[in-house]
């Protein structure tokens, strides 16, 4: 009995602080920290995005994800059966193997881009992410 | 992480100067003047003129050593593309080296505008004044005045990978050998860096361009932090920090493992360059640099975002020397012709605001935790009452704010009124700041490890080419 309130305190904690939202980066898990949406509201005019959710990664580097990812197949043949099994709907051919893909809902963006990240046929794959630039 | 302004007072400079040094004997590391250029004098990054480097304590050597480089090189067939936030594609020292414009915006939509999009906008352009403004009888001089220019525009805010890849592949496509990039995200992602590798290895023929980034300035409390996941830390990518008058790094500078070369990109002294026609810009005039008409006030560009364009230009250089040079060759021989040079160790400790009349500030960020006050002054009323301490400006944002009272070494108020909307965090508050807490700067965030990274040697390099 304490076991398990310990483990679904442990599992509310992790997601409190955001540790189960995270992307794959250069081999890399990047956690992300759900922000409050309300207070960037304006920064959300992607007019071909219905919605942007807003991260923040542990060095406070601002990160939106929207309902599109970038993969990068290892070959260009014979990957449709992941294009349905993820429901991906191809925006762009951005060059050679990368494409730039779209889901039917933003929610979903993060988990698809990490289980196709795990495919072997798969280069790597992360959010379309949308992110603030600064100039030095 | 941001651009720096520096303004700055140069009476303090010449209190602090000896004018007894200055000389003009013939040890001078480097000829005279190349040209007849009038703000030529005031560009230390590349001329030694012995009376400018007196006045302004000077270190001798932090110029880039071009001794008479400039004269037989100025990146002639080389294509240079700069990334920014616009460009005045009519300012007279560049509008006749643009060969192509290219806007993307949020959306990926291409268009040929590359206009600043706010009227102060100035950045793109006075980076674009460092690589290419011409040799001629006006202004400053690039360091590569020849080079055709390709102006990319791109968006600051909401810039989504896709786009970041879009406008690399335009800089590309328009067939740039080289291209610079004062900006960052400070957290590369997989299919940017993956890209960025890609035309560094196998555009330009399977040369691969030549991709320079600025490292950065700091984050808020402008301390030099690690690169990290930035793309200036990418293997491909030539990672610029910066020098100051000193000829040490600067304090501000982004470092790492990755940080390749360190250039002029000053220090309470800045970096000559242009800036937007008129009203537009940050300045009076079509330049930001030293003007002692003013009493010695300035108002000039600062940060490794003038530094990445020095080595853009020296690049350049290299590829009109030998052109067949591999983006690998490049990076092995800049690393090679460079001498050391040391950290920038004072920090903080004198900086802090005083005087009065009412100086225009820009970008406010009030008491840091560790109480430090950082302001961006973009003109002054009056510099000779702006005593007995000077201003450290940090910042790239389009704030305003007046100090409404006569500052004296104690308390006052700065009043910030935010005119920019994508700063959600503005503020129209006051803020009461006490210059005697902001001595006390906490010295712990002092890195260790800002030394031993090579400064550029113009003539080393130009020496270590083998030409065609």
């Amino acid at each position: 009995m304490y076991l398990k309130l310990l483990y679904i305190f442990i599992l509310s904690s992790a997601s409190l602080f955001g540790l189960d939202n995270f992307y794959y980066s250069n081999s890399k898990k990047i956690y992300l920290v759900p922000i409050d949406n309300q207070t960037l509201q304006k920064k959300a005019i992607s007019k071909d995005s219905v919605e942007v959710n807003y991260y923040k990664t542990q060095n406070n580097t601002l990160l939106g994800v929207t309902n599109r990812l970038i993969v990068k197949f290892k070959s260009l043949k014979n990957n449709e059966d992941i294009l349905e099994r993820f429901n991906l709907v191809m925006v762009k051919n951005i060059y050679a193997n990368v494409y730039l893909f779209k889901l039917d809902d933003n929610s979903k963006t993060l988990d698809v881009a990490n289980e196709l990240y795990k495919l072997e046929r798969v280069e790597y794959a992360h959010p379309n992410f949308i992110r603030e630039v600064k100039k030095r | 992480m941001r651009l720096i302004l520096i303004a700055f007072i140069a009476f303090i400079f010449i209190a602090c100067s000896d004018n007894s040094t200055s000389s003009s004997d013939s040890s001078d590391p480097m000829p005279p003047d190349l040209n007849s250029s009038p703000l030529f004098y005031q560009q230390w990054s590349i001329n030694y003129n012995s009376e400018f480097y007196s006045i302004n304590s000077i270190d001798e050597n932090a110029h880039i050593n071009p001794q008479d480089i400039l004269l037989t090189y100025s990146g002639i067939g080389v294509k240079v593309a700069v990334i920014d936030d616009g460009f005045d594609v009519n300012h007279p020292q560049i509008r006749d080296k643009i060969i192509k414009t290219i806007g993307v915006d949020e959306n990926g939509v291409i268009s040929s505008n590359v206009s600043h999009t706010y009227s102060s906008g100035f950045h793109g352009s006075s980076v674009t004044g460092i690589i290419a403004s011409a040799d001629d009888d006006i202004g400053v001089r690039g360091i590569s005045p020849d080079v055709e220019l390709i102006l990319v525009k791109m968006p600051m805010y909401n810039v989504s990978d896709y786009v970041f890849i879009e406008v690399f592949k335009q800089a590309v496509d328009a067939g740039a050998d080289v291209i610079n990039c004062s900006w960052g995200s400070g957290d590369v992602s997989d299919a940017v860096r993956d890209y960025i590798d890609e035309i560094s290895t196998n555009a330009r023929d399977g040369k691969g361009v030549i991709v320079v980034f600025a490292s950065g300035n700091g984050g808020e409390d402008g301390i030099g932090d690690d690169m990290g996941n930035d793309e200036s830390a990418i293997d491909s990518v030539v990672g610029v920090g910066a020098t100051s008058r000193d000829n040490l790094r600067t304090k501000y500078s982004n470092y790492g493992k990755d940080l390749d070369i360190v250039a002029p990109g000053g220090y309470w002294l800045g970096i000559s360059t242009i800036d937007p026609v008129g009203s537009a810009g940050h300045s009076e005039d079509e330049y930001s640099r030293y003007d002692e008409t003013r009493n010695g006030l300035a108002v000039s560009f600062v940060g490794t975002s003038a530094s990445a364009p020095i080595i853009t230009s020296v690049v350049a250089l290299a590829l009109q020397k030998n052109s067949d040079l591999t983006r690998v060759q490049i990076q092995e021989l800049l690393k090679k012709s460079t001498t050391t040079i040391g950290q920038n160790t004072p920090y903080l400790d004198d900086m802090i605001v005083a005087s009065s009349s009412t100086p225009l500030i820009t970008g406010l960020y009030g008491l840091a935790q560790n109480s430090e006050i950082k302001v961006k002054l973009i003109s002054h009323t009056n510099s000779t009452t702006f005593g007995p301490y000077s201003v450290e400006s940090i910042g790239n944002s389009e704030w305003s704010s007046t100090v409404i009272d006569t500052l004296e070494d104690g308390n006052y108020t700065i009043r910030v009124v935010s005119d920019d909307e994508t700063i959600t965090w503005a503020t129209d508050e006051s803020f009461e700041v006490n210059s005697l807490k902001t001595s006390q700067t906490d010295k712990s965030k002092r890195k260790s490890d800002f030394y031993g990274y090579g400064k550029i040697d113009l003539y080393k390099l130009m020496d270590n080419i083998i030409s065609l």
